[in-house]
Parts: C-alpha cells; structure tokens; sequence
C-alpha cells in the first residue's frame, strides 16, 4: 500500500476517531482527521484526499450533501467514500448506497474493518486507475452483473481480441481471448484449465476488459462451447451449494468442538487451517480443494456448527439484499452495457433450456419413483413451507419490528 | 415487493384484530372469515398478517392451501379462559401434525393492569416447548408487546435457516 495515501476522516465523535486514525496511521496512511463540514471542499482540494470518510451526520452540512459537492468537483469524481454512521435504519442504508457511496460502515465497528475496507476500496480504485487509459478499447464491470461465462460469449459474439482481467477479493485472474477463443488463463500457480474453471464461479468482484491483440498459443484444449457447458453446470452447482449458507464475506470463527469424529478427513484439513477470524470466501480461495468442492466443505462446517458467525455480520447481509436489489435493476447501466448484457443472458437462457429440460426430466423420474414406493412422511414435510424469506430480509424485518 | 406471510390464529375475532392492529396499524381488509394487515418493512419488503378467528367461520377454511404459503404462525388464546384454549388446541394438534413451520404459541393476557401472572413470565425469548413452538405471554392490544411476540416467531424462523 503506498505510503503517501491521504484519508480526510470527517467526525466530531472522538469515541471512533481516535482508535481509528490510530488505526490507518498504523496501517501506513497519511491521516488527517476534521470535525464539521465546514470549510471541508477547501480542505479536500489542499489535501488531494485519496479517500474520505465520513460521519453522515455532520454538524454543517449533511454527509450526502458533501458528497454531492465533493462529486461535482472534477478532481474528486471517483474518489473513494465511505460513510460512516450511527444510523441502522435500511431504507437510509440503500439510499447511500443509492446514491453511489462506495461503502456504508454502521457504528460501532471495528477500527481494523474499516482499515480493510479502506484497504480493499484504494486497491480496487488504483486497478482501475491503472487501466483509465486503456478502458477506451474495452469495458469494465461487476461480476454480479456479468460474470466470466457472459463475459466470454460476448467476446465470442464479436470475434474479438482481448485481455479479461478478474478481480476477486483478494486475487487476480487474467483470461486470454484470441478471435473470440478462449487461449489462456492465469491465476496464481493453477494450470490454464484449472484456474479459467475457479474463475467461473466468481460471482463478486470486478472485471476489465482490454480489447487489443492476442497471440499467445492456446494452452486450452477446450472449445469454448465446451468451456461456457463447464462454467454454467459450475454456476448452477455454486449456486445450489450455496442455498441455505449466509452469504459468502461474512466473518467466522471456529467453534471449541472437541468431537471431531464426524468430521470427514478434508473437513478437517480445512478446519485445521483456520486459526483466526475469516470470511468464508477466503476460507474457499485457499483452500487447496477445487472451489466447488472447499464450498461444499465450508457448507458442511458451518452446519455443523464448527464455523459460527461473528456478531458483527449484519452490514454483510444487507449489502447482499442491496446487491440483489441492485441487480434487478438497470438503470446503472450504460446503453451499451445493457445490449452486452440482453446479448448474454439471451445466448445464456438458451443453453440453459437444455439443462432445465434434463432437470425437469430427472424431477420426474424422482416423483414416480416416490409413487412407487409410496410417499413418505420426510418428503411430505421437505414439500412444505419453505421459508421463501432470506436471512438478509428477515433480519431486516426483525429490524424494523423492534 | 417481497412478501412473507404469517397467520394470526385466535380463538376470537377481537384479538386477532388486535394483535393485527398493534403491528400494522390499521386493518386493511375484514371480511368476518379473515382480518388482513400490512406491515411495510422497507419499500421492498413487507409482511402480510392474516387474522383467523376459529370460533365459527374458521372451520370451513381450507386448510390445506392456506396453510402450505405461511412462513409461520402465531396461535394466540386468552389465558384466563378455558374454552379459548380448548379452541385453538385443535389446530395446534392439526399444525404439529402436518407441518415443520415455527409456531409461537402466545396466552393474550387482557386486565393489563393486574396481570394475572408475574412480570418475569413475559421473558423476551418465550418459553421453548419443541424445535418449532415456543410459548409466550402477550398483550395483544400493545403494539411493545405484539411485536415482540412477532421477533420470536422472526427469531425462530432465522434459527431454522441457520440450520
């Protein structure tokens, strides 16, 4: 992290500034910490704040109202911001959030959480930064929205050439397009095949791509019809995995258990390997298993109950409703991105049809079967009442009850 | 919008309206089977409350496709009265038999200035009778009192998700 990064931290509560800027300070920031909004537009200009933080409710001025200022200022229109606040309420979370705040930190918070999102926010911004130039020949975007396998069809749509870069907290992953064909693929030390294969499942993060020439050999056997079966089965089967879990950046911790004898032997190795607080995601990424199968692993741990959740989960829960939320709507998106995206999840639902055709096939092989053998108790009880609410969503009713 | 349904079955009209009335303001629909309210937990998501009142019209619902849709149910009879409970023990023995869904079970204590029972009994985490009922004492015309009855059941229902 560069040394010389200024964060303006804007709050009149002592109680959180000082063990904070305590905080960056010790993680290499240059800190400079004001009490009110006033005269802040000045201060941020003097300083060149490469990230502001702030308390929503200043004493001058409204945090949104700084940041609508801070954003019309040409110099400050991608700055990093994050507000923090005492404010729980959803409805003014998604409307921040809304309003295009980088990040939302309810109080109070761990002075090291903020360090690292604060960490993560600069890093992310300073990819992008670095590929400002090159961002004319390409697009950038969020996996959320767009992932590897969509990214690919597009690409293939148009006989392109290009770099697709992945960002997936905290790796990098590089896929190389030559024509519209998959050729290679980088992440860490796996093979061109085994890292294309992880990097399908990314489902959070970012992504660039840089349209220029290709002419690397093709390290993948793979056609890229093949490859786009490979990562949409993937998909499915993440996404399957995954019902029933919190979502993936909650922070666990291992429970005291001393009765491992139900524990598989990868069970173990990954247990093993947990020695502090960590977010799940980070549990499957080193995993030496492959994803699918260090997600199927984690899923057991934790219904099991060898990973609980810490207390302080709530604000990963609603980001995944906002994230949901967000998804569903377009208006984000720029004229281009939009028929980029139609073009894909057209070309996606068409192949997918083959695979609900075989789901459908083998659901009803499965119920005559249960005919069969007549219906049991177990399977009249799984059919009914399904809690069709997310833990996100009944957390955020229990909230509002209270 | 999101919408998560629950029913309010009681043994009379009165305290459903109540109970329904404490958490979602008004009723919006009565049609002397069920009594209906909204509770608006952001513009995106909300909680739709049914009344059903089992002393006459309640048995002719059907139960079989009213009851496949709740997230949960909250029963509520009168403590301090024999029938009402009598009432509602029917659908209780219905519900344990055919469905897996959280129940909180609640005695709706109405002479709230001499409870009848002490202060310590209106514990916030009800009293646990299975893995899906719990017990718990209730005021159903208090709004405090009503919703806390409706974090139990949102408790319950989390708990399960966890597992």
């Amino acid at each position: 992290m560069n040394k010389k990064t200024n964060i303006l931290l804007i709050d009149n509560d002592n109680t959180y500034i000082a063990p904070l800027k305590t905080a960056l300070s010790k993680a290499g920031f240059e800190v400079t910490c004001w009490e009110d909004g006033q005269k802040i537009l000045e201060l941020a200009k003097k300083l060149k704040a490469d990230l502001i933080i702030s308390e929503v409710d200043l004493p001058q001025i409204n945090g949104q109202e700084l940041f609508r200022k801070l954003r019309s200022i040409p110099e400050f229109k991608s700055t990093p911001f994050i507000f923090l606040t005492n404010q729980k309420n959803v409805d003014e979370r998604i409307k921040n959030i809304e309003l295009g705040i980088d990040d939302y930190i309810t109080k109070p918070f761990y002075a090291e959480e903020v360090v690292a999102r604060a960490q993560n926010l600069l890093t992310e911004i300073s990819n992008l930064k670095d590929k400002q130039l090159e961002i004319n020949r390409g697009f950038t975007g969020n996996l959320t929205e767009m992932n590897l396998v969509d990214l690919i069809q597009t690409l293939e749509l148009g006989k392109k050439s290009a770099v697709i870069k992945l960002k997936h907290h905290p790796s990098l992953g590089t896929v190389l397009i030559s024509d519209g064909k998959v050729v290679d693929a980088s992440l860490d030390n796996l093979s061109s095949e085994d890292a294309i294969m992880r990097m399908f499942t990314w489902t959070i993060g970012t992504f660039l791509v840089d349209i220029t020439t290709v002419n690397n050999d093709s390290k993948i056997k793979k056609s890229n019809k093949e490859l786009v079966d490979i990562g949409i089965r993937r998909i499915n089967e993440w996404e399957q995995i995954k019902q029933g879990m919190p979502p993936l950046n909650v922070v666990v911790l291992k429970t005291d258990h001393n009765n491992y004898i139900e524990l598989s032997h990868e069970e173990k190795e990954v247990l093993d390997s947990i020695d502090k607080n960590i977010q799940l995601c980070d549990i499957i990424e080193k995993s030496k298993f492959d994803d699918l199968k260090a997600l199927e692993i984690v899923r057991g741990l934790h219904q099991k109950g060898y990973l609980q959740e810490t207390d302080d989960n709530y604000s990963y829960y609603v980001d995944d409703y906002v994230k949901g939320l967000k998804q569903n709507t377009a208006h984000s998106k720029t004229a281009s991105e939009r028929a980029v995206s139609i073009i894909s999840t057209l070309w996606k639902e068409s192949t997918d049809k083959q695979a609900q055709a075989e789901r459908r096939k083998s659901d009803r092989r499965q119920i005559a079967d249960r005919r069969r053998k007549g219906r049991r108790r177990s399977d009249q009880l799984q059919h009914t009442n399904f809690i069709y609410l997310t833990k996100a969503e009944l957390l955020m009713v229990r909230e509002a009850l209270l | 919008m999101k919408i998560g349904e629950i029913a309010v079955i009681t043994s009379d009209n009165k305290t459903s309206d109540d109970f329904i009335k404490s958490i979602c303001k008004k009723i919006d629909i009565k049609n002397g089977v069920v009594s209906f309210g909204r509770f608006d937990a952001n513009d995106q998501l909300g909680l739709h409350l049914y009344g059903i009142s089992l002393h006459k019209e309640g048995k002719s619902l059907s139960w079989d496709i009213i009851s496949r849709k709740m997230l949960g149910y909250i029963v509520i009879f009168n403590w301090e009265d024999q029938i009402s409970f009598e009432t509602i023990k029917t659908i209780l023995d219905q519900l344990s038999k055919n469905l897996p869904t959280p129940v909180v079970i609640a005695a709706n204590v109405k002479n709230v200035n001499k409870p009848p029972i002490p202060a310590i009994f209106f514990i916030p985490d009800g009293i646990p009778i299975s893995a899906n009922y719990r017990f718990t004492f209730l005021q159903a015309d208090r709004p405090q009192s009503a919703r806390r009855t409706m974090v139990l059941l949102v408790d319950m229902l989390l708990k399960k998700l966890s597992y």
